[in-house]
């Protein structure tokens, strides 16, 4: 069968942008969708800064206006300390910006793009977030 | 080739590079100063290797692995390999008609890793740790991964030859280990009787206890340290393989970070997110 090069070109882009995203990511990311929903004014339940990943439990209103009890999970403490996160980062009762992937069948949870802080501040998911949140030059060890 | 083709296919390299751009922008600690992603290159070049020392502490394998492929699995083992489902699958589209499948990877609740998954530090830390010190007639092997230990005697003791049988010791986890300098900078660690229920690798394959492990550490110089494993299992392989082959580099910190599964977590993560997001798992 001769395939038409274009659609041979598309189905190996796929193959190896799906091959890097994976070599990033703890697991995949199946499960939720690939649009981003944003919460905004949503109030921060529980900080679980816990393996196999941080949890944040957060109250927000859906777009009809709905109060929602949300769940999003972001990476492990370890690598979120690599792009500036630590224990602190949130605590119940702060109010926040969440923007994240909802699970595709509809239940309250997800995984994270970002959060955005009430001063403005920003941060990321390791898989998922974008930049980083501008901590290019982190370094763990710095000052040991 | 023709010339479309060759175009699509030239655009296609440039998007992958500017892709490939984007991820080590967001690297945030790699790049000039890092040797990998969270792991300072130190500041001068390295000395020669202490003879017959490896203590301290090291981070590895990272993605510095390079291991053979599994070789073909005898019945025996093929038999376990199918009732194993990886927690990977469980969260891509897998071969079943793109549905998810329920993994039942042990490390979910946080049953031990057991040796030698423990090695690939895959499943929470990104870059791993090893500790290296020592007690009389023994040296210690410390993981910054749950925080387990290994005891590797060098007092020339023999290891089992049977574990679970009548007068035999029982199958562990992290197995029995002995260990021996082949030369002033390779320390050769051979294994034996590890505990079946812990799995040799994220995808699942078994391990059988009477395989034979050998770690073979040689440490180059001052800062780096070569791993290469070797797997003999007759019981569940048809030929024994290079299981890992890795380089760990000197912790410019010295200090690990407590990275552990705790039950209570995990359990919290299993049945309030992943179970409702549609995640399968055990």
């Amino acid at each position: 069968m001769k395939s038409h090069p274009l659609v041979t070109s598309v189905f190996v882009l796929g193959l190896l942008v799906a091959g890097g995203a994976s070599a990033l990511a703890h697991h995949g990311n199946a499960a939720y969708d690939d649009k981003i929903t944003e919460f905004k004014q949503a109030k921060v339940t529980q900080f679980a800064w816990a393996n196999p990943h941080a949890l944040i439990n957060f109250d927000a209103m859906d777009a009809k206006g709905n109060l929602v009890h949300m769940v999003v999970e972001t990476a492990a403490p370890q690598a979120l300390r690599l792009i500036g996160w630590d224990k602190a980062s949130l605590a119940a009762g702060d109010v926040i910006t969440v923007r994240m992937y909802v699970s595709k069948n509809g239940n309250p949870a997800g995984r994270l793009n970002k959060i955005i802080l009430a001063d403005g501040s920003e941060l990321h998911d390791t898989q998922l977030g974008g930049d980083a949140g501008g901590k290019t030059r982190y370094d763990p060890d710095a000052g040991k | 080739m023709t010339r479309l083709s060759i175009a699509v296919l030239l655009a296609v390299v440039a998007v992958l590079a500017a892709v490939e751009g984007l991820v080590a922008q967001r690297g945030r600690v790699s790049g000039e100063g890092f040797v990998s992603e969270g792991v300072p290159r130190m500041p001068n070049p390295p000395g020669p290797a202490p003879k017959r020392d490896l203590s301290g502490a090291w981070v590895g394998p990272r993605n510095t692995n390079k291991p053979d492929p599994v070789p073909p699995m005898t019945p025996a083992g093929q038999a376990i390999f199918k009732t194993r489902n990886a927690y990977g699958a469980a969260t891509r589209p897998g071969a079943k008609d793109g549905q998810l499948a329920t993994s039942n990877d042990p490390f979910i609740t946080c049953d031990p890793l057991g040796f030698p998954r423990n090695l690939l530090a895959h499943a929470i830390t990104s870059r791993g740790g090893t500790l290296f010190g020592s007690a009389p007639n023994r040296i210690l092997i410390a993981g910054e991964q749950q925080r387990v230990w290994r005891e590797i005697w060098m007092d020339g003791r023999a290891l089992p030859k049977a574990v679970d049988v009548r007068g035999a010791p029982e199958s562990r986890y992290y197995g029995y280990s002995v260990g021996h300098w082949e030369n002033d900078n390779t320390l050769v660690i051979d294994t034996t009787g590890v505990d079946e229920r812990a799995w040799l690798d994220e995808e699942g394959h078994p391990r059988s206890s009477s395989a034979h492990i050998q770690e073979r550490y040689t440490r180059g110089d001052e800062y780096n340290l070569q791993l290469t494993v070797t797997i003999d299992d007759p019981k569940f392989y048809t030929k024994p393989w290079t299981w890992m082959r890795a380089n760990f580099y000197w912790m410019k910190a010295q200090d690990f970070s407590e990275s552990l599964c705790v039950p209570s977590e995990a359990i919290q993560y299993r049945d309030t997110l992943a179970k409702p997001s549609g995640i399968e798992i055990k």
